[in-house]
């Protein structure tokens, strides 16, 4: 069983890559769209977002090239890999049987008491 | 000071190879941060203020970044493939006139031999075998033909150089290149001269019994008979 540092970096790994899979994007774009889809909830301090992708590809789940925009500005983009697809749907079913357990140990038999 | 900042950050990361790439992409992400901000009418310093503050704590960025961006595998990687490189040049290196000479023993004396042997049967009528050897510094040259002609007192011998096979390295000989040979008291003609051969023509050689001749490499000169007693020209 995972630890809770762990299943939080599961969460963020999860997230980022099915976030890229959609399509390649870069990081304050990332940052973004995760705020925006979780309305908010998801307000991570935004440079921790760095660390996370720069080991998504240092593992070689995505891969990042250069793409200098109109204004010179040079974007890191990343791409999802084919080893990155795969490990999405890996954390997509992991995801899906961890709230599975919890939603099972939260609405199945509880004890009820009642104080009079 | 967002300059300040990301040093404060990379401080943190000790791979010296992509702190250059890191600076360039959050650099990047605080500029369109600020621009953000700015858009929604915060002034320039404002706004790089709260896309600093955004970004957040420099030490723990820094060495997040720095647990992936571990050096030492980089360095492993680069050290050995540097040792690879220079051990092949190396070995090329000091393999290299080893080769070349092992090259030339082969060919060029195959290529000389068949040249000076075309040329004596070409110009002369009859060729007699012998084997008559000279020591010159660490070479050993041989004369093992005298040709000559019925209708005049011409003759003609090939000298040749003759090397050991591999040859030692380091153990130059004088006369890698070339040798001046000079016949003392007749008349010699260099007829043709290769790598490793000379065809010296005599003039009214069937009258001497023995012809004195000279080797000399530039470095060392020696002086030689060539015995020509009992040598019936028919």
């Amino acid at each position: 069983m995972k630890n809770n540092r762990e299943w939080l970096r599961t969460g963020s790994q999860l997230m980022i890559l099915s976030l890229i899979s959609e399509h390649d994007r870069y990081g304050y774009e990332i940052i973004q769209e995760l705020e925006e889809r979780s309305d908010h909830t998801f307000e991570m301090k935004e440079g921790t977002l760095y660390p996370i992708l720069h080991r998504l590809e240092a593992k070689g789940f995505l891969k990042s090239y250069k793409k200098t925009m109109e204004n010179k500005r040079e974007r890191k983009y990343y791409k999802i890999t084919p080893s990155g697809q795969k490990q999405l749907i890996e954390d997509k079913n992991t995801w899906e049987e961890f709230s599975k357990s919890v939603r099972q140990v939260v609405e199945g038999t509880r004890t009820v008491s009642y104080e009079r | 000071m967002k300059d300040e900042y990301i040093n404060k950050i990379l401080m943190h990361v000790k791979n010296p190879f992509v702190k250059e790439k890191i600076k360039k992409e959050l650099l990047n992400h605080l500029e369109e941060k600020e621009d953000y901000y700015m858009s929604k009418n915060f002034n320039k310093t404002e706004a790089q203020e709260k896309a600093i503050e955004a970004m957040g704590d420099p030490e723990t960025i820094g060495q997040e970044l720095n647990e992936v961006h571990k050096p030492y595998i980089s360095y492993l990687i680069i050290a050995s493939r540097v040792f690879l490189i220079s051990a092949i040049i190396s070995i090329s290196l000091s393999l290299y006139p080893l080769i070349i000479d092992f090259k030339d023993s082969f060919f060029n004396d195959k290529n000389d031999e068949k040249h000076t042997q075309n040329l004596l049967v070409e110009n002369y009528d009859k060729i007699i075998s012998m084997q008559q050897t000279f020591h010159f510094q660490k070479d050993i040259y041989i004369i093992d033909q005298i040709a000559y002609n019925l209708d005049n007192d011409d003759i003609a011998f090939v000298i040749k150089e003759k090397r050991r096979m591999i040859p030692k390295p380091f153990d130059d000989s004088d006369l890698k290149y070339s040798f001046n040979l000079d016949c003392e008291d007749t008349k010699c003609e260099l007829l043709n001269m290769s790598y490793k051969q000379r065809l010296i023509n005599v003039k009214s050689g069937k009258d001497k019994q023995y012809i004195n001749f000279s080797i000399d490499s530039g470095l060392h000169k020696e002086t030689y008979q060539l015995n020509l007693e009992g040598i019936k020209y028919e």
